[in-house]
C-alpha cells in the first residue's frame, strides 16, 4: 500500500484527494493496467500464514475521516471497506458493500441497496443509519475531517430510507462522487466504535482485514476477519481471506526495506528505479508496477514575477528542458515524458498534446529569449543590464533534486541562469505560499481532472495552492465547465481545450510522469495491482517459509 | 549530600525555564506551517482560520509561550497536531524502545571502551596499543549508517542470522545496540587510555608496583579508579544525548523510539511535539549530569558536596 517527504510510502490510490507529492518518486503511485497485473490466479490456496509489508510512513491516524496521507486511505480501505468500487478492467464503479445503486439522471441523487450480509467487525450489522452516521461525521466541523471532509462537500443530505435502503442528495453535480465512494476514507464507520477513546489506534470496519495491533513506529499488524464474504464481483475470492494477519512493519529507511525484503523480513515493499532490473531478474520476487494518478513531475511559474509574465520566456524555458535525458538519469527509464498538464491515465486526456506540447529544442528557445527582447551576454541572456535569473524550489534529495540539478544545466545551456533552492516539504510549501518562488518543482496524484481546479483556478490564489499565480479567465470557465458537465462528451472537450489552452500559454512546464514498483516475495501468491487502486490482498495466500 | 541535591534541583529551574523559552522560539522561527502541513489542499481559507483558531495559533506568541508553559507544569504538554493523540501519551510509547536500546548500546561501550583503553595504556607503544587505538579512531570517524548498513547487510543478508528492522524481539535489539555501542566504546577508550597514561606515571602507582602488587591490581583497582572521573563525565554526556533518541540508528533499524518521533514532528511542524521532546531532552541532561556529579563523590571520597 501507500509523500515526504512526508509523504509515502504506498502503494495507492489515492482517489479523490490531491497529494502533492512531496516525496520523490511518489509513493502513492498510479497503475499500470498492461504492465501491472500480478497472478491473479491464487493457485493452492491455503489458509494461514502472515504477509509482511514494508512501509515508509506510518499513518497518522487510522480514523479515516481525520487522516490526508496516502497510506491511511489505502490501509483503512482494508480494515474498512467502501461502499463502491472500481472495477480494474472497465474502470467502472461497482458496487462492493450495496447489492445495487443508481443515480438520477440531474446526477443529484444516489440510491444504494444495501448488503444485508454485511455486518462491521464488532459483530453490529451494517446499515443504512451507519452510513448516514458516517457522512454526518464526516461533515461536521468537530470532526475536523480532512480528506473524507473534502469528498463529502457536495452532499447535502443522507436518508437512512430503510435498514438497507440509502438515499445521497448532492447539492451539485459531482463527477468525482463514485470514486470518493470507492476510498478508504469514505468508509463505513460503526458509531459504538468510533466514539470511543482512541479509536484513531482501534479502526472498526467493515473490510476483509481487522485491527489487531498497532506499535506506534513498528508494526501495523491486521488479522483476518473470519466473516467477511462481501467481496466486489471483480474478486476471484468473495471472502475471507487466507492470510491470517496482514502486518505492515515500518521502516523508514530505503536500504534497511530492501535489506529486509532480500534477507525475507518482509515480503512485499516499494523499491526505487535503481533496483527494479534487479528484482526483475531474481526468480524469486515478482516485480508489479502502478503509473502514478497524477502528474509525476512538472516545473510551476510564479506570473507575478515580471520576466515570466511573458509567454515567450515560460516557452523557451518548455523547449529548453531535455524530459528524455531527465527521464533516463533521475528515473532509469522508467517513466514517460510529460507534455500536457493532464496524465495519460486521466478521463479526458488528449494525445493531441503529445504532438503539440514543446519538445527539447535549445535553439528554438534562445530564438524566443531575443524574440522576447533578451541578448546574449557573455554566458547568459540579459535585458535592460539584467541576467535573466530565476530560482527554483525543490526537495533536498531523492528525484526532484536530481530532475532540478539537470533541468538547471539544461536552461544553462540555452542561457537562462537558474538558482536551485532546495526546501524541506513543510518549508518548500510555505515559500511557495508566500510567493517567494520564481519557479518551483511540483507534482501531484489525485483521481480525476478536476485537479486543475486547485492549481490553476484564479480563486485559489492565496489561500489554495494556485501558487503559479494564473488568473486567466478563459482557463477559469474552461476548468469550471469540466467540473459541471454530467456529460461525459461534454467534459472531455472542456479538458480538451484546457490541455491546448495550457500548452498555448505555457502556464507549466510539465516533465514526466512515471511509474512505482513493488517487489513481491513469491512466497505470497495472488497479490495483485489495481490500474488505480493499487496492490490488492483479497485473493492473496501465503507458502510457508 | 541531601542539601546540596535540593540545591542543584533548585538550580535546575532556571535552565528549564530557559530551555522552554528556547525550545518554543525555535519552534515557532522554523519556517512553514503546521496547518498547511494537517491541513489537505482542499482546504478553504476558512478551515484553515478555524483550526488554527482550534490550536490556539492565531494567539499572540507570549500568550502561546504561556499555554504551553503552564500547561508543561501541570504536566500537560498538548495534544499532537499530527495524530490529534496527547503528546504525553505519544512520548510514553517511545520512551521504553529508547531507553532498552540506550542502555543495551551503553552496556556494550561501557565495558569494551574502558578495557580497550586500559590494555592500550598498559601495553603502550605496542602493536596492541596501535591496533585498538587504530579502531577506535575508525569507531569515531565512521558514520554510523556507513557500519549499520554493513551490518545489516553482513548479519541480515547475507549470513540471515539477525532481523534487520523491527523491534519485536530481542534479536532486533542487536543490530542497533551493537552499532551504537561499538561507536560510543571508541570515545571512551580513547579516553581512558589518555587519562591511564597519566595516572600510570605517577608516583602512587609506582609505590603500589614497588610493594609486589600484581599488574592487574595495579592497572584496575589503582590506577582505573583515578582515571574515571573524566571517563564517567563523557559517559553523562552520551547518556544524556543517548536518552533523547538517537536518529540515525532508530531510522536505520526501524527502531521505534523518540529520535523518530522528533523527526516526523520536525516535518510535520508539530509544535507541542517539538516542544514536548526537547523539555524531555532538557530534563533528561539536567538529570544526568547531576547523577554524574554525585558519582564524582564515589569515585574520589575528597569531592565534598555542599
Amino acid at each position: 500500500m501507500a509523500t515526504r517527504k512526508w509523504i509515502f510510502g504506498v502503494s495507492l490510490l489515492l482517489t479523490g484527494m490531491v497529494l502533492l507529492s512531496a516525496c520523490s518518486g511518489g509513493s502513492k503511485a498510479g497503475t499500470t493496467p498492461a504492465d501491472g497485473g500480478g497472478s491473479k490466479a491464487a493457485g493452492e490456496s491455503k489458509q494461514g500464514g502472515t504477509i509482511n509489508y514494508g512501509l515508509s510512513d506510518e499513518p497518522d491516524t487510522l480514523d479515516v475521516q481525520k487522516s490526508g496521507m496516502a497510506v491511511v486511505n489505502s490501509i483503512g480501505w482494508w480494515i474498512g471497506g467502501s461502499m463502491l468500487a472500481q472495477d480494474p478492467e472497465s474502470k467502472k464503479y461497482v458496487c462492493y458493500l450495496c447489492d445495487s445503486y443508481e443515480v438520477s439522471a440531474d446526477g443529484l441523487t444516489w440510491s444504494f441497496k444495501l448488503k444485508e450480509n454485511a455486518k462491521f467487525h464488532d459483530g453490529n450489522p451494517l446499515k443504512a443509519v451507519d452510513w448516514k452516521w458516517t457522512f454526518e461525521r464526516a461533515q461536521n466541523p468537530d470532526t475536523k475531517a480532512k480528506n473524507a471532509g473534502a469528498l463529502v462537500k457536495e452532499v447535502k443530505s443522507v436518508e437512512a430510507v430503510s435498514d438497507y435502503e440509502l438515499k445521497i442528495t448532492l447539492n451539485n453535480p459531482f463527477a468525482p462522487f463514485a470514486d470518493a465512494l470507492s476510498t478508504g476514507f469514505l468508509a463505513p464507520l460503526s458509531k459504538a466504535a468510533a466514539e470511543k477513546e482512541d479509536y484513531g489506534r482501534n479502526p472498526v470496519g467493515a473490510g476483509p482485514y481487522a485491527i489487531a495491533e498497532w506499535r506506534s513506529g513498528e508494526r501495523i499488524a491486521l488479522k483476518r476477519n473470519p466473516d467477511f464474504n462481501w467481496a466486489p464481483a471483480f474478486y476471484q475470492s468473495k471472502g475471507p481471506v487466507m492470510p491470517d494477519e496482514l502486518v505492515f512493519q515500518i521502516i523508514p529507511e530505503e536500504a534497511t526495506r530492501i535489506a529486509a525484503l532480500e534477507s525475507g523480513d518482509v515480503d512485499i515493499t516499494n523499491v526505487n528505479y535503481q533496483n527494479v532490473d534487479r528484482f526483475k531478474s531474481d526468480g524469486t520476487f515478482e516485480v508489479l508496477s502502478i503509473k502514478r494518478q497524477g502528474l509525476g513531475l512538472f516545473v510551476i511559474f510564479n506570473l507575478e514575477r515580471p520576466e515570466l509574465q511573458d509567454p515567450k520566456v515560460r516557452q523557451a524555458i518548455n523547449s529548453g528542458i531535455n524530459r528524455d535525458a531527465i527521464i533516463k538519469s533521475v528515473l532509469r527509464g522508467f517513466g514517460k515524458p510529460a507534455y500536457g498538464p493532464l496524465p495519460e491515465v486521466y478521463f479526458g486526456y488528449d494525445p493531441g498534446v503529445e504532438q503539440t506540447g514543446y519538445r527539447f529544442d535549445p535553439e528554438k528557445a534562445k530564438k524566443l529569449l531575443e524574440d522576447a527582447g533578451y541578448k546574449k551576454g557573455a554566458e547568459y541572456y540579459e535585458r535592460d543590464g539584467k541576467v535573466l535569473t530565476l530560482n527554483l524550489f525543490t526537495q533536498t534529495s531523492g528525484t526532484w533534486k536530481a530532475a532540478s540539478e539537470l533541468i538547471q544545466a539544461d536552461l544553462k545551456e540555452v542561457g537562462i541562469k537558474v538558482d536551485v533552492q532546495p526546501y524541506e516539504w513543510a518549508t518548500l510549501t510555505a515559500g511557495l505560499t508566500n510567493g517567494k518562488h520564481d519557479m518551483s518543482l511540483m507534482g501531484y496524484t489525485y483521481a480525476d481532472p478536476d485537479v486543475v481546479y486547485l492549481f490553476l483556478h484564479s480563486s485559489q490564489i492565496g489561500q489554495g495552492i494556485n501558487w503559479s499565480k494564473v488568473n486567466d479567465p478563459a482557463l477559469d470557465r474552461l476548468i469550471e465547465l469540466g467540473r459541471a458537465s454530467v456529460d461525459p462528451a461534454k467534459r472531455a472537450d472542456a479538458y480538451k481545450q484546457l490541455q491546448a489552452l495550457m500548452i498555448e500559454k505555457a502556464y507549466w512546464a510539465p516533465v514526466y510522469n512515471e511509474e512505482q514498483f513493488f517487489a513481491i516475495n513469491k512466497r505470497v501468491q495472488g497479490v495483485w495491482m489495481h490500474p488505480t487502486k493499487g496492490l490488492q490482498y483479497m485473493d492473496a495466500s501465503v507458502q510457508a517459509k | 549530600m541531601l542539601t546540596y541535591v535540593i540545591k542543584r534541583l533548585v538550580a535546575a529551574v532556571p535552565t528549564l525555564l530557559g530551555v522552554t523559552l528556547v525550545i518554543f522560539s525555535m519552534v515557532h522561527l522554523t519556517p512553514g506551517d503546521p496547518v498547511q502541513v494537517m491541513l489537505d489542499v482542499h482546504a478553504s481559507a476558512d478551515q484553515v482560520a478555524r483550526l488554527r483558531a482550534e490550536l490556539g495559533l492565531d494567539r499572540p506568541l507570549p500568550e502561546q509561550y504561556a499555554r504551553f508553559l503552564f500547561g508543561a507544569l501541570r504536566g500537560d504538554l498538548g495534544n499532537s497536531l499530527k495524530s490529534g493523540r496527547p503528546v504525553g501519551a505519544e512520548m510514553a510509547e517511545r520512551l521504553p524502545a529508547t531507553l532498552l536500546l540506550a542502555l543495551a548500546g551503553m552496556g556494550i561501550a561501557i565495558p569494551l571502551g574502558i578495557f580497550l583503553g586500559v590494555v592500550a595504556a598498559a601495553r603502550r607503544d605496542t602493536w596492541v596499543d596501535s591496533v585498538t587505538m587504530v579502531i577506535a579512531m575508525m569507531g569515531v570517524s565512521l558514520p554510523s549508517f556507513w557500519i549499520g548498513i554493513l551490518l545489516i547487510y553482513v548479519f541480515g543478508v547475507q549470513l540471515n542470522l539477525l532481523p534487520v528492522a523491527g523491534a519485536s524481539s530481542w534479536k532486533h535489539l542487536i543490530l542497533p545496540a551493537v552499532t551504537l555501542g561499538t561507536l560510543a566504546s571508541s570515545v571512551l577508550a580513547r579516553m581512558t587510555r589518555s587519562g591511564m597514561l597519566e595516572v600510570l606515571n605517577s608516583d602512587y602507582v609506582r609505590t603500589a608496583r614497588a610493594k609486589g602488587l600484581s599488574g592487574k591490581v595495579v592497572l584496575y583497582k589503582h590506577a582505573l579508579k583515578n582515571t574515571l572521573i573524566p571517563v564517567v563525565t563523557i559517559i553523562g554526556v552520551q547518556i544524556g544525548s543517548l536518552l533523547g533518541g538517537t536518529f540515525i540508528i532508530e531510522q536505520l533499524y526501524a527502531w521505534p523510539g523518540v529520535g523518530r518521533l522528533a523527526v516526523g514532528a520536525i516535518q510535520a511542524r508539530d509544535y507541542p511535539m517539538m516542544q514536548g521532546i526537547g523539555l524531555y531532552v532538557a530534563f533528561a541532561y539536567v538529570a544526568v549530569n547531576l547523577v554524574v556529579d554525585l558519582i564524582y563523590g564515589l569515585l574520589d571520597p575528597r569531592i565534598r558536596y555542599s
